[in-house]
């Protein structure tokens, strides 16, 4: 139950993470909103955060699956978090609005 | 070359693509198909649909087929039921050499005929791996090249991509046909990227011994003594010569309870019986390596009369990280969520090489026209058959599997040969279309060849998964039904290639599309 509890959380903050850092650039920013933001400052912590959840994502994968499996399925994993979330911001960009929202809410961005 | 680095890697990155590229996309195809290869088999070999039971009693279903195959075997193997097999396949060696294959339904313990395919695993396996070309293993050779070029492109790509970070989500699928291209190359290049190095690498080094066979020499010395030195300490074959005297088989059941005592939570998953019949007979258990990433070498050596233990061997820790390495690209281990991830980034390689082309086909189109070169028509011919040519090759050798008989013989070739015959004389017509079909003017990209052919395509995926249901009676509903998710699953995928084909194939037909 806990092995299945930490492979959820690993694949949703990969996917989390990718989406941060992927908000973190000016042209997805853009794409998914219409506000402007300062970029500048958000890039960092949306970069920073964002890969933090990717290195995140590797012990929860490896408490879940072992290590053997873990660091496989971390590292494939990596390639179709990051597919998803370039898919997403092609064809249903509106769909990390909430979370654009909520960064700039948080993160006085 | 260019008068930059930067150049110099864009010539490399190009003509590497160019020259390598087709090669490149049927081994990335077939290592994408060998993910699923042993469910391919259970598709292609209806026979061995069978319900594997919970407890298997190998003295009851084998030791009858061990014993009439007693006076002309010298060794006979049984691979065990999995998760991805249900049946028992046995292989056996006559003293000529000569093999043999039989199948057997654990739970009857009747003999299931020769399916006559070769299927995922005889066919699709090795052409990823050897293209399927045998003499002087230039087959070997020329996938070595090109998974060097492989690894060539992806570097020389990262080196070339000017905005790989700001880049790195980017794909814009409602630009321009030739910016959406190059965004998707771009996009499956530096996303897959760790898996397709990685994968690369892993498969040049599991042929280290092909590429470099005299490299044993540094540790072990020259002559055949010293490679058999290194075989030995590598994978511990254990051996011993027969002494002509008749001896039953003990309890191979016993044996594999043993086999499991001696590995604390690991099964058997094939047993071999050499020099079955005799006194100094011995049987070779392998553990399975369903488990694990690593595909460990552990054998236990049983004498065949007595069921006594003779020898254990378990690999060194170089040996074991090589198995590592080689698990890594083979996927032998029971885990479906990688398995699936494996085949989508295998496609995501399809797509990159596949992409890599297009882009060079219309990026150049127009400028070779008007120089009168012919390079983008011979190009664009080779790869419309390079990429839906072997597409539609491999739809064609499922739809001949359900269309011959079980005894089907032509020209002196059986049935598994027939249906490799179809695959190639396909493939090759794939190419004849390609030329016949070329654009005219040579401005114009080949609309009406990559669309007849996903029509093609469309067309006998469909009818591989009809024909699968009218020849077995195992339609999609009953498969589900049943819990059969390994030849539904290839149903479904075959349906959901058909729905790509037609969706492709129907959007090269708008006036739009395929711009230069």
């Amino acid at each position: 139950m806990l092995g299945t509890l930490s492979l959820i959380l690993a694949c949703a903050t990969s996917v989390l993470g990718f989406c941060l850092l992927a908000l973190g650039q000016e042209r997805h920013w853009n794409t998914v909103t219409s506000f402007e933001v300062n970029m500048r400052k958000g890039h960092r912590f949306l970069f920073w955060t964002g890969l933090s959840g990717q290195l995140f994502a590797l012990p929860l994968m490896i408490y879940s699956q072992g290590p053997g499996f873990g660091a496989l399925l971390w590292g494939v994993l990596l390639t179709a978090t990051a597919s998803l979330v370039a898919f997403t911001l092609a064809w249903r960009p509106r769909l990390l609005l909430p979370l654009a929202l909520r960064i700039r809410r948080h993160a006085s961005i | 070359m260019g008068d930059t680095f930067r150049k110099s890697m864009a010539w490399l990155h190009t003509w590497s693509g160019v020259v390598m590229g087709s090669v490149l996309f049927a081994i990335f195809w077939m290592g994408t198909l060998s993910v699923f290869d042993q469910e391919f088999d259970r598709w292609m070999q209806p026979g061995t649909r069978v319900v594997a039971p919970t407890i298997i009693s190998l003295d009851k279903a084998i030791k009858p087929v061990v014993a009439a195959l007693t006076d002309e075997a010298v060794q006979i193997g049984i691979s065990l039921p999995n998760d991805r097999i249900s049946h028992l396949r046995i292989t056996y060696r006559d003293a000529s050499g000569n093999r043999g294959t039989l199948g057997v339904d654990p739970t009857t313990q009747l003999l299931i005929p020769d399916q006559g395919s070769l299927s995922g695993t005889g066919f699709f396996f090795p052409f990823h791996f050897s293209l399927q070309v045998k003499w002087f293993s230039i087959g070997y050779w020329l996938v070595g090249l090109a998974g060097m070029a492989m690894l060539a492109l992806l570097v020389s790509g990262v080196i070339i991509h000017k905005k790989i970070f700001v880049d790195f989500f980017l794909f814009r699928p409602r630009k321009q046909l030739q910016r959406a291209t190059l965004d998707l190359h771009n996009l499956t290049g530096v996303l897959g990227l760790p898996f397709h190095f990685l994968i690369t690498l892993s498969g040049l080094i599991i042929f280290i011994q092909v590429y470099f066979p005299n490299a044993y020499e540094g540790a072990y010395g020259q002559g055949k003594a010293a490679q058999a030195a290194m075989q030995l300490e590598a994978t511990g074959r254990y051996k011993r010569a027969r002494i002509n005297q008749p001896a039953p088989l003990a309890s191979l059941d016993a044996m594999l309870a043993e086999a499991e005592r001696q590995w604390p939570g690991g099964k058997a998953q094939f047993v071999r019986v050499w020099h079955p019949g005799d006194a100094a007979g011995y049987v070779e258990v392998r553990r399975s390596v369903a488990d694990e990433v690593t595909m460990n070498l552990d054998q236990l050596y049983f004498d065949a009369a007595t069921g006594a233990l003779l020898h254990r061997f378990e690999a060194s820790p170089v040996i074991t990280a090589q198995r590592f390495i080689s698990g890594m690209h083979f996927v032998q281990f029971d885990h479906w969520g990688l398995r699936w991830l494996y085949f989508f980034a295998g496609l995501s390689g399809c797509i990159m090489t596949a992409t890599g082309f297009l882009f060079w086909l219309a990026s150049r189109r127009v400028s070779h026209a008007k120089k009168g070169l012919a390079g983008v028509r011979v190009v664009e011919a080779l790869t419309v058959g390079s990429l839906t040519g072997i597409l539609i090759a491999t739809m064609a050798f499922l739809v001949v599997n359900r269309l011959l008989p079980l005894e089907a013989r032509f020209a002196g070739q059986d049935r598994a040969a027939l249906e490799v015959w179809a695959f190639y004389l396909v493939w090759l017509a794939t190419f004849v279309h390609a030329v016949l079909r070329r654009a005219d003017p040579a401005t114009k990209p080949a609309r009406r060849a990559w669309q007849e052919q996903c029509w093609v395509l469309a067309l006998l995926a469909m009818l591989a998964v009809a024909l699968n249901a009218v020849s077995t009676g195992d339609h999609l509903f009953a498969t589900t039904m049943r819990a059969d998710w390994q030849v539904a699953g290839v149903d479904l995928l075959l349906l959901l290639g058909a729905s790509l084909a037609i969706w492709t194939a129907r959007r090269i037909g708008r006036p739009s599309q395929l711009k230069g």
